[in-house]
């Protein structure tokens, strides 16, 4: 191996609230920072679904090298850098039984094989699962984290009794542990005068007090209370001192401190200042008297070396990593034994030859305990290990493109989930796909199709890992978890209906109407900023066909964080644009192509003349009672085939019966596929109307065109189609509809020609074209 | 020695008709067996399409039974998504108004 082994490091750490400011947060900033100045860092790697990061090393932030991780830069990793291996240096982050374990595992990065090294601070919940893991879930999820640890190609240690508990604990190979250490920031240094203003600012009841400092925590395991104790014994001894407790501490633990204080006769001798800065902490260390740990286990136990790094010798605990960072024999005591605890502080603080022996001791650990020379060592154990792995494990090889489809698919209804059922059986072969459905039980889905529920995305599968996550969305409350998903996880958004007014219409309906028309204005300012249609909308109140004519589309919110748009028309395209901030940035707007089902010509003798036929679920947008109208004047029969609400059906029988031609029009219902197929090949004509345009285009329509049945709309996409693969209205007026129909119905050649037409734009528009251009779109 | 020769060639024929009778009941078992074999690999490939079928159909019933129990989400999960979605979008939440 010639070439120089690299780390692409993850930096989750620095966007974990609680542990960015603590010693692993801490550790992984100053070794990302040593990584970079050695030239062994190929990337810094933040998690884009976390906050930003806090702490993150200016050098580090400004060298190009931190990127949002994902597969496209994994990708882009793996193409431009030579050897890496992926390193987790907090890999027990996102570990409760709730937590989205796929922000650590990371599966694009476990699919593509390359090393995983991680670096182990301590397996303290193991030891005391009582403590640590509350119930079966947090240990089995702990476990499983455990061995996951276990089986990284190299495991890096911050202290030899760390190493000894990976090999005990986890049944690691030894050869495969290495203890690397813990740095100590050059910024820890002696008191050199220029602190004073800043402790008497913050701790100004400490000064020119002699003190004893402890770094602490709420937890019973750092030995907090049996440290105020030992101190107390030695105040009724005789020693002038207090105690400084620095660390965050809950409400509950700060009385608990205040208790132990008042037990130990120490009222008004100890401060808890809570969470501080490097820069408090460094006065509080040049300052006090001595630091002590006594905790009763801790993976390294860094405060030792920082203070003695300050001039400030330490005493620790002899348990666990605190006796490598104590350095001598001199400088621990028992932490089960309060006398032995005190007895150790007045020693240390009484003998001034056992005070020098102990901070040079520790002073030469700290010295030698570089950041340099940490990250030294682990390029140097991964540099071994690569000299033992073969040439394979370094090629550059991508996986296979993965892409979540997001949305409903049957038995859910509508048209969406019919076309995505259809899509996902086109897409076969095309790389790794999953379908997220707001089902749980997994939907009927070809070979090789995953499936997760809505509500596991993002927690069981890592939206990161997909090269491309398609969202598909109506214009329905039935989209409300995938609009949730695509607010949360950023992806390409395919936009079936480009004015989205009736999902907020239905989703805010349990609302009364003072409270509907503050949410609407809210969404309004919040959609168009110092430009809200406030007046038409709100005038509009529920009604959808209003609200689109007042100008409401709502795009905004979700075109603000998508990774494209995806329409399935240059009208829906114009349309999008049109409700986008104007003059401002927006993202890519793609256009689909239609995808009709196979070509299936009906048989023609069975149609009935002068059957006109309305396909699909009946709703007012499609106008029902312009058809009615239509009808009468062209004396023709009208069935309408789909779902049709209990009130449409009234409104389209009152309608006939007052146009006088009831027994000319039928309301099939819903029907199962057969008897849509048999309406189809009983049809002489298909019709589609809409009003007004919202982009959409009409499964119907290109199921219709496949079947050989020739098709009347005024469907704006249909324009697009080329000239005779439906016969266009340019208008919906009962008079220009009723004309077209009995044109047609008296032309057999037309329809026939219609018909063939159709059927040639069906052959060369099918499924498997647009999942090829979706791939293609939302992997590049 | 003509006697010894006779009971020997008696004991040949013996032996070849014990050897015959022998085998046939052999063969005629082995066959036996072939086919009961060929019954039962039948019989666990059909069984294997009945299961598949009845893990088939019961994913889609499974699937079937939840949405006409529960696709049409409950409206107290309607309601944690509205919320979740006004979060996302900047909303203040009812503690913070």
């Amino acid at each position: 191996m010639t070439a120089t082994i690299r780390f692409a490091l993850d930096l989750q750490a620095l966007q974990t609230d609680g542990i960015a400011d603590r010693g692993i947060g801490r550790y992984v900033a100053s070794l990302s920072a040593a990584l970079q100045r050695s030239g062994r860092l190929a990337a810094g790697l933040l998690a884009p679904e976390l906050p930003p990061p806090l702490g993150l090393p200016p050098e580090l932030a400004t060298s190009g090298l931190v990127r949002f991780d994902g597969v496209s830069s994994m990708r882009a990793l793996i193409d431009e850098s030579g050897p890496i291996v992926h390193h987790v240096p907090a890999p027990f982050l996102s570990c409760g039984p709730l937590d989205p374990t796929g922000l650590v595992i990371g599966p694009h990065w476990e699919t593509v094989g390359l090393p995983r090294v991680v670096t182990l601070h301590d397996l303290i919940p193991l030891r005391a699962p009582h403590r640590y893991l509350p119930t079966p879930a947090h240990l089995d999820r702990y476990r499983a984290r455990a061995a996951w640890v276990a089986g990284a190609d190299l495991v890096l240690a911050d202290s030899e009794h760390t190493r000894c508990e990976a090999i005990e604990l986890l049944e690691v190979d030894p050869v495969k542990v290495v203890t690397i250490g813990c740095g100590v920031s050059p910024f820890f240094t002696p008191r050199d005068g220029t602190d004073g203003e800043h402790f008497r600012w913050f701790l100004g009841q400490l000064e020119d007090r002699p003190f004893v400092l402890t770094v602490g925590g709420s937890d019973i395991r750092k030995g907090t209370e049996r440290l105020i104790s030992a101190v107390g014994q030695l105040v009724q001894a005789g020693f002038d001192l207090d105690l400084l407790v620095v660390g965050e501490l809950t409400p509950a633990w700060r009385t608990r401190l205040d208790e132990a204080a008042a037990a130990a006769g120490m009222t008004g001798r100890v401060v808890l200042a809570g969470a501080v800065g490097d820069e408090l902490l460094r006065a509080c260390y040049r300052r006090a008297a001595v630091t002590v740990m006594p905790s009763l286990a801790e993976g390294f136990g860094l405060p030792v070396l920082e203070s003695a790094a300050c001039g400030t010798p330490a005493l620790a605990s002899k348990t666990t990593a605190l006796v490598e960072a104590a350095a001598t024999p001199l400088a621990t005591f028992d932490p089960a034994d309060t006398g032995a605890l005190s007895r150790s502080i007045a020693d240390l603080l009484s003998d001034n030859e056992r005070r020098a022996t102990v901070l040079d001791a520790q002073r030469a650990l700290a010295t030698s305990s570089t950041w340099e020379a940490v990250a030294s060592r682990a390029a140097d154990a991964v540099d071994r290990m690569g000299e033992h792995r073969p040439e394979s494990v370094w090629r550059r090889v991508q996986p296979p493109r993965r892409v979540a489809l997001v949305g409903p698919l049957p038995p859910l209804t509508g048209g969406i989930a019919i076309y995505n059922d259809r899509l996902l059986r086109a897409l076969d072969g095309d790389g790794t796909i999953d379908a997220v459905t707001p089902l749980q039980a997994s939907p009927f889905l070809p070979d090789g199709v995953g499936h997760f529920s809505i509500d596991t995305f993002g927690v069981d599968a890592r939206p990161a890992s997909y090269d491309g996550v398609v969202y598909t969305l109506g214009n329905s409350d039935g989209h409300l978890s995938t609009v949730e998903s695509a607010l949360r996880y950023p992806g390409w958004i395919w936009l079936h209906e480009v004015r989205l007014a009736a999902i907020a219409v239905t989703a805010l309906e349990s609302l009364d109407d003072s409270e509907f028309s503050g949410s609407l204005a809210w969404l309004l300012e919040r959609s168009y900023p110092g430009r809200a249609p406030l007046h038409g909308a709100l005038r509009a109140g529920r009604s959808v066909r209003d609200l689109v004519t007042a100008g409401v589309g709502l795009l905004p919110l979700l075109a603000e964080r998508c990774r494209g748009l995806l329409v399935n028309s240059q009208v829906a395209r114009r349309l999008v644009l049109l409700d986008l901030a104007p003059l401002a940035h927006h993202p890519p707007v793609h256009v689909l192509p239609p995808a009709c089902p196979p070509v299936t010509p009906t048989d023609r003798s069975e149609t009935e003349k002068d059957l006109v036929v309305a396909f699909g679920i009946v709703s007012m947008a499609k106008r029902p009672d312009l058809l009615v109208d239509a009808a009468a004047r062209a004396g023709c029969r009208l069935a309408f085939v789909g779902p049709c609400p209990d009130f449409l059906v009234q409104v389209i029988a009152d309608r006939a019966r007052v146009r006088g031609i009831v027994e000319r029009v039928e309301i099939s219902g819903a029907v199962d596929d057969a008897g849509w197929k048999r309406w189809l090949a009983r049809a002489a004509l298909a019709v589609q109307l809409r009003e007004g345009a919202s982009g959409e285009s009409s499964a119907a329509v290109l199921e219709a065109l496949a079947a050989g049945v020739p098709v009347v709309t005024n469907l704006a996409t249909a324009a697009e189609y080329p000239e005779g693969t439906v016969s266009y209205l340019l208008s919906a007026d009962p008079d220009v509809v009723a004309g077209r129909l009995q044109d047609l119905l008296a032309r057999p050649e037309s329809q026939r020609a219609l018909a063939e037409a159709g059927m040639s734009f069906a052959s060369s528009h099918q499924f498997r074209d647009l999942a090829q251009t979706l791939m293609s779109l939302v992997t590049n | 020695m003509a006697i010894l020769r006779t009971v020997k060639r008696f004991l040949r024929r013996a032996q070849g008709w014990v050897e015959r009778r022998a085998f046939a009941q052999l063969h005629a078992r082995l066959d036996a067996i072939d086919a009961r074999l060929e019954m039962l690999t039948t019989l666990e490939r059909r069984l294997g399409e009945v299961q598949a079928t009845v893990e088939t159909t019961a994913a889609r019933a499974a699937a079937s039974i939840e949405y006409s129990h529960g696709a049409a989400e409950s409206e107290g999960r309607v309601t944690r998504r509205i919320e979740a979605i006004e979060h996302m979008l900047g909303a203040k939440s009812p503690s913070d108004a």
